[in-house]
């Protein structure tokens, strides 16, 4: 066994319990802000319990924040995660994963400012979706995707389902060459088709992929605030609304930082029911 | 059943209909960014332009040119403290397997996955109680809180793919494990340090709740709220608005092209499922 004094145990680990120790700080002074009366540039802490929560429970845009987030989880985790298992599949039995896979990175790679950005001019009346469409005689879907109330929402969901497909390719790759090779040759002597091999065997076998991608992109979805900021503002009406931008929104822009905190303490609350399991099972990974 | 042939003809057609797709807003980005001003309006998204033009990439330059610096002033200090600290523990807890280390890597783990909204109302106030909101020390201090536990997750995950048995024959012929971290262990693990500065890097680099909040002034402002803001502008073009989001996306684009085995190493560390 390696040696460890208690002056090389602080040399290793000062920095990051320093560090750990103030984010541990920051969270419970951003709980405690959300039960203050700080509603200005000055700063003010008197406490007032609940107040604020019972205020943002009886605001109607809290529920619409808070419904989008749930169809922007829904929408994005499941269709990209399995997705990304299907074209990881793909990938590996052409062999050609290289040049694939660094086409489905690129978006990874990219801010979701700069993704944002570039679907909103996508997405414009006269965009490449609605020339596509024309093109393809579609013309009757052509709309103004991203200022229709009815598709804005759908819209935005699908530019990061276009971001996180490499996310989610990369993981999934990674869990199908863990697969051992004889189980689908021996299931390929029986007989079995592609669709039945990859139901039967790849599927269950890649679940330690959805574990890892799963909470991850339910993560993202959660938190999200760059793209709606950047082409939608929330809008329109509300249509776009997400906790990440009804926060940022109340605390940077109102100054009702108190409420802001509020909203990040419940966006904080439902994260650790993600985060928590994730890292208890990271953990037992990592130790075993 | 499907023969082989056939089998892989369908592969192939999904593939190369979704790379088009997939490839698609960056073309039309830089179809757009090399148009005139009058082309962008009279001709069809898809086309080229007649001639390339690249007045936009002069003008978009002029407008993030600061930004940019700005960006660059940030992140590489701040990765080169994120990884530093991160490396250090990282390789401790890679290597001390203890109840205490078990609760820290837990603390550490939750701290990385956290959404970044919990921690943005303390930090604007630790850094204007502090005085120096507004500069691009602000910028530092803060991704070197955010990013240093993620940089210990991730070198932890390299670390653990290394045998102990090399600081093993270290320590017997007398070297510290400080000596030992930086002569024996650092120069194998450098793959493993060059994913994790990747991945803190284009991290801060991309990063949007805290630059936009952060960015208190124009002087100050980095690359994405830039973006951002130039999007916000209804005199920007968008032949300019595109080369200046082509400009921000270069650095990763660069990197990921040029070091893509890093990077995809770097994601599956950072989502702790390990390297090995």
């Amino acid at each position: 066994m390696i040696a460890s004094s208690l002056k090389e145990k602080l040399i290793f680990l000062t920095p990051i319990l320093l560090i750990t120790v103030i984010l541990y700080i920051m969270i419970a002074t951003s709980i405690y802000v959300s039960m203050s009366d700080w509603r200005s540039y000055k700063i003010s802490l008197n406490f007032i319990g609940l107040r604020n929560y019972i205020e943002l429970f009886s605001n109607p845009r809290f529920y619409a924040a808070l419904r989008n987030n749930i169809i922007w989880i829904a929408l994005f985790m499941v269709p990209t995660s399995f997705l990304g298992l299907v074209l990881a599949y793909i990938m590996v039995s052409t062999g050609k994963e290289l040049i694939f896979r660094t086409v489905f990175l690129l978006p990874t790679a990219i801010s979701m400012t700069v993704a944002g950005t570039l679907w909103v001019w996508m997405y414009a009346s006269e965009g490449a979706v609605n020339t596509l469409l024309k093109a393809f005689n579609l013309s009757f879907l052509t709309k103004p995707w991203i200022s229709d109330p009815s598709t804005a929402l759908y819209a935005l969901i699908f530019v990061t389902i276009w971001q996180y497909l490499g996310f989610a390719v990369i993981i999934f790759e990674a869990a199908i060459k863990g697969i051992d090779p004889s189980l689908i040759e021996a299931a390929q002597i029986d007989g079995a088709s592609s669709l039945r091999i990859f139901w039967d065997i790849v599927v269950p076998q890649v679940r330690h992929g959805f574990l890892v991608a799963v909470p991850l992109l339910a993560l993202s979805a959660l938190k999200i605030f760059d793209i709606v900021y950047v082409a939608t503002r929330g809008g329109p009406g509300l249509a776009t609304d997400v906790l990440g931008y009804f926060m940022w929104e109340t605390a940077f822009w109102s100054r009702f930082m108190a409420d802001g905190a509020a909203i990040a303490t419940i966006i904080f609350a439902i994260s650790l029911g993600i985060v928590i399991p994730y890292a208890l099972i990271a953990l037992r990974r990592w130790f075993r | 059943m499907i023969s082989f042939k056939t089998k892989m003809i369908i592969a192939y057609t999904v593939l190369v209909l979704l790379t088009f797709f997939w490839m698609l807003p960056f073309y039309v980005a830089l179809v757009t960014s090399l148009k005139s001003h009058e082309e962008t309006y009279t001709t069809n998204v898809l086309q080229p332009p007649s001639a390339a033009n690249i007045i936009p990439w002069f003008i978009a330059w002029s407008r993030v040119s600061r930004a940019f610096i700005n960006s660059i002033l940030v992140s590489i200090p701040a990765t080169f403290l994120c990884v530093l600290a991160g490396t250090l523990a990282g390789y401790y807890l890679s290597r001390f397997v203890s109840k205490v280390n078990r609760l820290l890597f837990f603390l550490i783990a939750i701290a990385t996955f956290i959404p970044y909204q919990i921690l943005l109302i303390p930090m604007t106030m630790f850094l204007s109680t502090v005085g120096i909101m507004g500069t691009h020390l602000s910028f530092i201090i803060t991704y070197t809180i955010l990013l240093s536990p993620w940089a210990t997750l991730i070198s932890a995950a390299f670390f653990l793919a290394i045998p102990k048995e090399l600081e093993e024959a270290a320590q017997i012929d007398g070297a510290s494990p400080v000596q030992s971290f930086f002569k024996i262990v650092l120069p194998v693990a450098l793959p493993g340090i060059i994913s994790t500065t990747i991945i803190i890097f284009m991290s801060i680099w991309n990063e949007f709740l805290f630059a936009v909040t952060l960015s208190t002034s124009p002087i100050i402002r980095t690359i994405q709220p830039e973006v951002a803001n130039l999007r916000g502008t209804t005199t920007v073009a968008w032949n300019t608005l595109m080369a200046g989001s082509l400009i921000a996306i270069l650095p990763p684009l660069v990197i990921t092209l040029a070091l893509g085995k890093y990077f995809i190493r770097g994601l599956l560390a950072g989502a702790l499922k390990g390297v090995r």
